[in-house]
């Protein structure tokens, strides 16, 4: 039957770190507000921004890597490049275009 | 889910002309004169805008299903001759497609209203930015102009002063345990313990793949709950509402199409569920590709979360 054939999805793989994944957003989220409350003496109130805009990513990255299993697939840059970064790139020239007009 | 990747494989297969597209676009189009007409007070307009876009989204929704019937006994014949490795791969492909229309519309949706408020906002000037990244601001090109407005709602207030930055924060949280619980459900699919062991090894064996995605809807169901409350909040105290300026209008349309999508993941989840409940889930496909969409929204809401109330 149809459904018996291999299929590409890997059903025995090692276990993979999803709890670790959990903790680090949940830290780095914490680490977040608390930047974005307390700030830090002598940074401006630009860089914080910079600083939480950065976290957020690193946030967003892994869950795409971990969670949505882009760091498993075979060729996982890609994957990431195709499906996040070149859409991502195209429409941040789009959506700022109001500040260089 | 999508079965469209079936469509050239079959010669006796007819294309149909998916009305998909001009639906849509009519959609939005309606929505957003519907929501620019309540931003400016003008409530006949903006109900029977409202009004025309759910008639739209019936006469969509009778001639998609029409049309997806008679393809359907088509495509199941279809379907029986091809691998499912093929099939799989298909749908996935379309979900990846999917996701990057989406990747497209919120960064444009989050990245203008980002925008809009780098020009606006005082304490955080475009040209602090640019500054920082080493970019010479006296050119002409980021010469901003004079904008009337600071980046503060309709009465004088910022977002600081308007938003409960420790709500949102555990709406945080919660947002993100549901995108474990869902990634669990995935992995006991993979497991095809999709009902449950009463023996399991751990708790999530117990539950298996069926009960963690009612957990993990139930757990989305919460979310839009304590945004709802905020929302609520929002409107009947602090009387911010779409049309307290251009802050208010970016912060319903940023947080508000997020919202829609979480309901539209809930619903997706339930239907994996039951799928699973009744015994029609063959392998974990499905729910990956759920997945895949559950936590793309977590991703949207990881951004959203440091540029609409953090920042």
């Amino acid at each position: 039957m149809a459904t018996e054939v291999s299929t590409n999805v890997q059903h025995e793989h090692p276990p993979r770190p999803y709890f670790k994944i959990l903790i680090i957003l949940a830290v780095i989220t914490a680490i977040e507000v608390t930047t974005s409350e307390l700030g830090i003496p002598a940074y401006g109130a630009a860089i914080i921004a910079w600083l939480l805009i950065v976290m957020a990513l690193i946030k967003a990255v892994t869950i795409i890597a971990f969670y949505m299993h882009i760091k498993y697939e075979k060729s996982p840059l890609k994957v990431f490049s195709i499906t996040f970064v070149i859409p991502f790139l195209m429409s941040f020239l789009v959506a700022f275009f109001p500040l260089v007009g | 889910m999508n079965e469209d990747t079936q469509d050239h494989s079959n010669e006796g297969h007819h294309d149909h002309i998916s009305m998909m597209s001009p639906f849509i676009g009519l959609s939005f189009g309606l929505v957003g004169f519907s929501l620019l007409s309540f931003a400016q007070n003008n409530l006949v307009m903006g109900l029977g805008m409202a009004a025309l876009f759910i008639i739209v989204l019936a006469v969509f929704v009778v001639h998609e299903i029409r049309q997806r019937k008679a393809a359907w006994d088509e495509r199941q014949i279809a379907l029986k001759d091809q691998s499912h490795s093929a099939t799989f791969m298909g749908k996935k492909m379309w979900m990846w497609i999917f996701l990057i229309s989406e990747v497209v519309f919120f960064t444009i949706l989050i990245g203008i209203s980002f925008s809009l408020r780098l020009v606006n906002d005082p304490s955080l000037g475009f040209q602090d930015v640019a500054r920082f990244c080493g970019i010479p601001t006296n050119t002409k090109l980021f010469n901003i102009g004079d904008f009337p407005k600071g980046w503060v709602d309709s009465e004088g207030k910022t977002p600081r002063e308007i938003l409960n930055i420790w709500v949102t924060t555990i709406n945080t949280f919660i947002l993100i345990v549901s995108s474990y619980t869902m990634v669990k459900a995935h992995e006991q699919a993979e497991h095809k313990n999709f009902l449950g062991q009463k023996d399991g090894k751990d708790l999530f064996f117990k539950l298996g793949a069926g009960k963690l995605l009612l957990v993990t809807a139930a757990i989305g169901a919460i979310f839009l709950g304590v945004q709802i409350y905020e929302y609520t909040l929002l409107i009947t105290r602090d009387h911010f509402t779409l049309g307290s300026g251009l802050f208010g209008a970016t912060f319903y349309l940023q947080t508000g199409f997020h919202g829609a999508h979480v309901l539209g993941g809930i619903i997706l989840l339930l239907l994996m569920a039951y799928k699973t409940f009744s015994n029609g889930m063959e392998d974990a496909s499905d729910i990956e590709l759920a997945g895949l969409y559950w936590h793309f929204i977590d991703v949207v809401w990881v951004m959203l979360f440091t540029i609409v109330y953090l920042i």
